[in-house]
């Protein structure tokens, strides 16, 4: 029972960092309807990014934990993002109004780059970071088994929910968020209302970069090891978890994210840890089969 | 490039133009470039190059005005600046390269990276950028003659001058290997590309006719290969017998992975693809008992020739070299696999160029083309998706037992995601459907590759080539498309 | 006039629904057999609505088809998508005209004929030994003599498609211009290759979705002649929804007319014409209509 809580707690706080990849999965989608296979590197990116921004101010003398992470978070944040700007007006914008495999062979092409630009500079070898955060909480103890939350894991499910709540403000909320509803409904006619479509697009994949930065950083302090072929599988298994979700859903991929990692954990603590991708992947296929809408996803209606 | 955004185009725009797509140059790479991780023991260290991040900036802001200066039509001058840049590195380089190791320190400051790679990079691009700037140059000049040129320039021989030609081509492929200058490693590599050049016909079929997004074709491959180490290991199968079994199961796993996935809309069988490769993989790595982990399966048998076998003669008469009655050579038999897989090329090639007249090849463009309109004419979308799916996994999956057989052994590092972006690459380069585009791709790119000093670039220089080609020639470098019927082939055309 | 005619589609209680929008509210008519039946009706008032279901795009909430050809009936809306028009022979064109750009015409005319061409081609299994039209038919020595190796049967059946493929060009008069690429015509030829690629499956019944949007009054008389022609000479019946009004009191035989889903009458165009209902929910704004619509297709 012990055993089965921490790992459902290992579960939720691993979904947490799937889910905030998948969102940006699942706002591109929404927006311009195309799978961005560069998100995963982005992802990998923000990763490296708060590694050296980590050890960049630790060489400036500042290890005041709280201080550093918040700082190592804001620049991780602005970084990454610009990247996930330029991949947009470099690989995609030019695209737009192409044959329909054009955007995704970019995509795919502009993800090779970019792992291969990562491995160029920063050598293939799997860099192992000090784990920062230390320290448990216990929550239940009795004489059979005792279960406890490493800090660590409560900071980035707290980390997630506090960015959910910020996001789906920033969605419901503001003029941003409904140009950018707008923009996913009718490109044309949010354009015939004077709603400038390329800029809500350009953010809409700032803000799936950054929130890709930030489950960098969650995955850097999780597993405390980067390295340049990390966003590859974390990007297929964050797209499992948006299409778990629905794809173009924002709360489904949250959901989506936190069920697939539930799930991975599950599996690799019950069956096999070789084969735990596997777990995501069949998770994949059979919602493609049983309900391609996913679990919160809208029916497709076909306009013909 | 600015003609439709009405600002004037002056040096002062282009200054500022460059000046901020520095500043963006300078932001990205602040962390990456400007800082290297080292491992030292367990602690993990910091390298400080800061100036790098200034040097890249530079770079970017001088190519990026020298782009400008063309527009303002002072494009003799970028050029020259860009091959000064150019000459400048690297002659640089091979200083550096050439000084013992004592001294090298001096040649470093001529080098605005301390990192090698960054150097060449520099250069490479530069290169890139000074042949763009003279073609655009020379374009500009010409680009009323070439326009009324293109128009007439049709480039055709007379029908059997052509025919004569290409014969005399499929001649020297045929002799190829007989030829002195042709040693073990060029066989090798030729080899090689025809392997490569059946994949990517086969990839052509799923991406260039039926418009579907394969990104885990090397897992038919792998599948085929596996399929024939293990048939002729386990159940002494010979490899004729096991060739149509490797494809028979590769189409069957492509139709058993289609069936669920083809239904629903495009994008997802690119995802479901690229897991799939990554899964397959993984169950070769892994499942020891079966396929041998991460070693992979050694001594793969030899297919025999009627019967005869390519080993070392011992005297029971059932050799290649005893009944051919020539001497033993370990040659012969890569002779005889470049031949056999030049043989599997020619079939592929002429059962692709069949099934493109027939209905089903229309079919696969017609659902490439527009799906619900093939649904409205009867057309089950389902099927023909799925057929072409399987189609492609079945020349993949014969490609594979070709590699198994020739190469003798097989690991799961032949198969990894990197081969199937090779693949994709050369199909996109080569222009999709067109099957002497992509063999003209094939053979580019895998000399490409096989260039042994650029190692760390290659996969580099793949990605970039898939953004470039579709930015600037979307359906590749010979995007001419053949029609499958002509009017005149019916009565009716002819009165 | 009314007794001696054969119902070819029957639509009984047909009704759609989009979450809490009815798009059709229980529509039932009937259509006969060599008539062209017109649907009319502003827009939104669900008539593209009511091709998707009945040729298989959307599954009808609530309702029957039933399409009743020579002398067995089917149940449209317990088919799959394709086999509607595959065996049901109920075919359509699309409002925003959907052809296959990149093929040439004669290409586009001999998707239509796949079902039939694979059967010839023994699923691909013998065709892959059969000779092509391709590759025998093309003046060169050479390749006569490769072509003469290969089953001939797939060849006689593919030639017999071509013809008619041919023919069905020839029809709307696109015979010309048949190796050229679909997407270099213009709109007009567009619409009618989209119509001779429907008629090339031999339907039944064929539905057509606007086919007058966007014509100038020259082209839009031409396809009258061809719609009088296709339901005179090949038995087809048609199925028309349309905005031009001269077109469709002209050449329709019975007119339907829906608005907000719901069916407000029926009736041959002198009874419509007459009609207080229609003319209060449509044809009293015939002029801002058909304008509008005009419009919009030069545009599209």
């Amino acid at each position: 029972m012990g055993y089965f809580l921490e790992q459902l707690i290992n579960g939720l706080s691993l979904g947490s960092i799937y889910g905030l990849i998948a969102i940006g999965y699942t706002m591109v989608y929404g927006i311009i309807g195309m799978v961005n296979f560069a998100h995963g590197e982005v992802f990998m990116i923000g990763a490296f990014h708060a590694v050296i921004a980590y050890l960049v101010l630790q060489a400036l003398g500042i290890t005041l934990l709280p201080v550093a992470l918040i700082i190592v978070l804001v620049v991780t944040i602005f970084l990454t993002s610009a990247y996930g700007w330029t991949i947009e007006k470099i690989a995609y914008r030019p695209l737009r109004g192409s044959f329909r495999l054009a955007p995704l062979i970019s995509a795919i092409g502009m993800s090779v780059l970019l792992q291969n630009y990562v491995q160029l500079l920063q050598e293939a070898r799997p860099k192992s970071v000090p784990s920062l955060i230390q320290g448990n909480i216990s929550l239940i103890e009795s004489e059979d088994f005792s279960v406890s939350i490493s800090y660590l894991r409560l900071f980035i499910i707290i980390a997630t929910v506090v960015l959910m709540v910020f996001f789906t403000m920033l969605i419901t909320k503001t003029a941003l968020g409904r140009s950018q509803r707008a923009c996913e409904q009718d490109m044309k006619m949010a354009t015939l209302l004077g709603i400038n479509v390329d800029r809500v697009i350009s953010l809409t994949f700032v803000i799936g970069a950054s929130l890709a930065a930030v489950a960098g950083l969650m995955f850097m302090l999780f597993y405390g090891v980067v390295d340049f072929y990390m966003g590859f599988i974390a990007g297929v298994k964050a797209f499992s978890a948006a299409v778990l979700g629905g794809i173009g859903s924002l709360p489904g991929a949250m959901l989506g994210g936190i069920l697939l990692g539930v799930i991975e954990s599950l599996f690799s603590a019950y069956f096999s840890v070789e084969y735990k991708d596997l777990a995501a992947f069949s998770v994949l296929v059979l919602v493609l089969i049983f309900r391609p809408t996913g679990l919160l996803g809208k029916p497709e209606v076909e306009k013909v | 490039m600015n003609i439709n955004t009405g600002k004037s185009i002056n040096l002062k725009h282009i200054f500022f133009q460059s000046l901020g797509v520095a500043f963006l140059g300078a932001v990205l790479g602040s962390l990456l470039i400007g800082f290297k991780l080292q491992s030292r023991g367990i602690s993990l260290e910091l390298d400080w190059r800061l100036s790098q991040v200034l040097a890249v900036a530079f770079f970017v802001f001088l190519g990026r005005f020298c782009l400008g200066l063309q527009q303002i039509k002072l494009g003799l001058l970028s050029i020259f600046v860009t091959i000064a840049v150019c000459a400048y590195m690297i002659t640089a380089i091979l200083l550096s390269v050439q000084t013992p190791e004592s001294s090298k320190a001096g040649n470093h400051l001529l080098l605005p990276y301390s990192d090698m790679k960054l150097n060449w990079m520099t250069s490479v691009i530069y290169l890139g950028l000074f042949l763009y700037l003279i073609y655009r140059f020379f374009k500009k000049r010409t680009v009323l003659d070439s326009r009324i040129q293109n128009k007439k320039w049709k480039f055709r021989l007379n029908k059997n001058i052509q025919m004569i030609l290409i014969i005399a081509f499929l001649l020297l492929l045929i002799s190829a290997p007989f030829l002195q200058i042709i040693d073990r490693r060029i066989l090798n590599i030729l080899t090689q590309i025809l392997l490569y050049i059946v994949l990517g016909w086969g990839l052509s079929i799923v991406v260039g006719l039926a418009g579907l997004l394969d990104l885990g074709y090397v897992a038919f491959y792998a599948v085929g290969a596996y399929a024939y180490a293990l048939l002729s290991l386990h159940f002494d199968f010979s490899f004729w017998l096991s060739l149509p079994l490797a494809g028979l199961l590769a189409a069957a796993l492509g139709i058993i992975l289609g069936f669920p996935v083809l239904r629903l809309r495009g994008d997802y069988l690119a995802i479901v693809t690229l897991g799939f490769g990554e899964i397959i993989r993984m169950v070769l790595v892994n499942w020891y008992e079966f396929t041998g982990g991460p070693n992979g399966i050694n001594q793969i048998p030899k297919p025999a020739l009627f019967g005869y076998l390519f080993d070392e003669p011992k005297g029971n008469g059932n050799t290649v070299s005893e009944w051919l009655g020539i001497e033993y050579s370990s040659e012969t038999f890569y002779i005889f696999m470049y031949l056999l897989v030049l043989s599997m090329a020619f079939g592929v090639f002429w059962f692709i160029r069949k099934l493109r007249r027939l209905p089903i090849g229309r079919a696969w463009e017609a659902i490439r083309e527009d799906e619900i309109a093939c649904r409205a004419l009867g057309l089950n979308p389902t099927n023909i998706k799925l057929t072409a799916f399987a189609t492609g996994a079945m020349i993949a999956g014969f490609a594979g037992a070709f590699f198994a057989a020739y190469q003798g052994f097989i690991s799961p590092e032949s198969f990894t995601f990197v081969e199937s972006i090779t693949i994709l690459a050369i199909v996109v380069l080569g222009g999709m459907g067109n099957l002497f585009g992509i063999a003209l791709a094939a053979i580019l790119l895998i000399f490409m590759l096989e260039l042994r000093d650029l190692e760390m670039f290659r996969m580099l220089a793949l990605g970039v080539l898939q953004v470039f080609v579709m930015i600037w020639r979307p359906h590749g470098l010979i995007s001419r498309r053949s029609p499958t019927v002509y009017r005149l082939m019916s009565t009716k055309g002819v009165s | 006039m009314v007794q001696n005619l054969q119902p070819i589609l029957n639509v009984e209680h047909l009704t759609m629904r989009f979450g809490g929008l009815k798009a059709i509210d229980d529509v039932s008519f009937t259509a006969y057999q060599n008539h062209i039946t017109a649907i009319i009706g502003p827009n939104g008032a669900g008539k593209t609505t009511l091709f998707n279901c009945l040729t298989g795009f959307y599954k009808p909430t609530v309702g029957r088809l039933t399409l009743c050809s020579s002398n067995q009936s089917m149940l449209l809306e317990q088919m799959e998508g394709f086999k509607i028009a595959k065996d049901a022979k109920v075919v359509r064109t699309f409002q925003n005209i959907r052809l296959f750009p990149a093929m040439t015409l004669l290409e586009n005319m001999m998707v239509s004929q796949h079902d039939g061409l694979m059967r010839a081609a023994g699923y691909n299994l013998t065709g892959l030994l059969s000779r092509t039209a391709l590759g025998s038919e093309l003046k060169n020595g050479w390749r006569k003599i490769f072509s003469k190796i290969g089953l001939s049967y797939y060849a006689r059946l593919e030639k017999e498609a071509l013809d008619h493929c041919c023919f069905w060009l020839d029809q709307v008069g696109l015979l010309d211009r048949a190796d050229e690429i679909a997407s270099s015509l213009s709109y007009g030829a567009q619409r009618r290759l989209e119509i001779a690629r429907a008629m090339c499956t031999r339907p039944v019944l064929l539905c057509l979705d606007e086919p007058a949007a966007g014509l100038n009054p020259r082209e839009s008389s031409d396809l009258n002649v061809l719609l009088l022609k296709i339901r005179q000479e090949h038995k087809t019946s048609i199925l028309l929804i349309e905005h031009d009004m001269d077109v469709v009191m002209k050449i329709s035989d019975q007119l339907i007319v829906l608005n907000y889903g719901k069916k407000i009458a029926q009736g041959t165009p002198t009874e419509i014409r007459q009609n207080p209902q229609v003319i209060e929910a449509y044809l009293g704004h015939t002029a801002v209509q058909v304008e509008s619509n005009n419009n919009s297709g030069i545009h599209q």
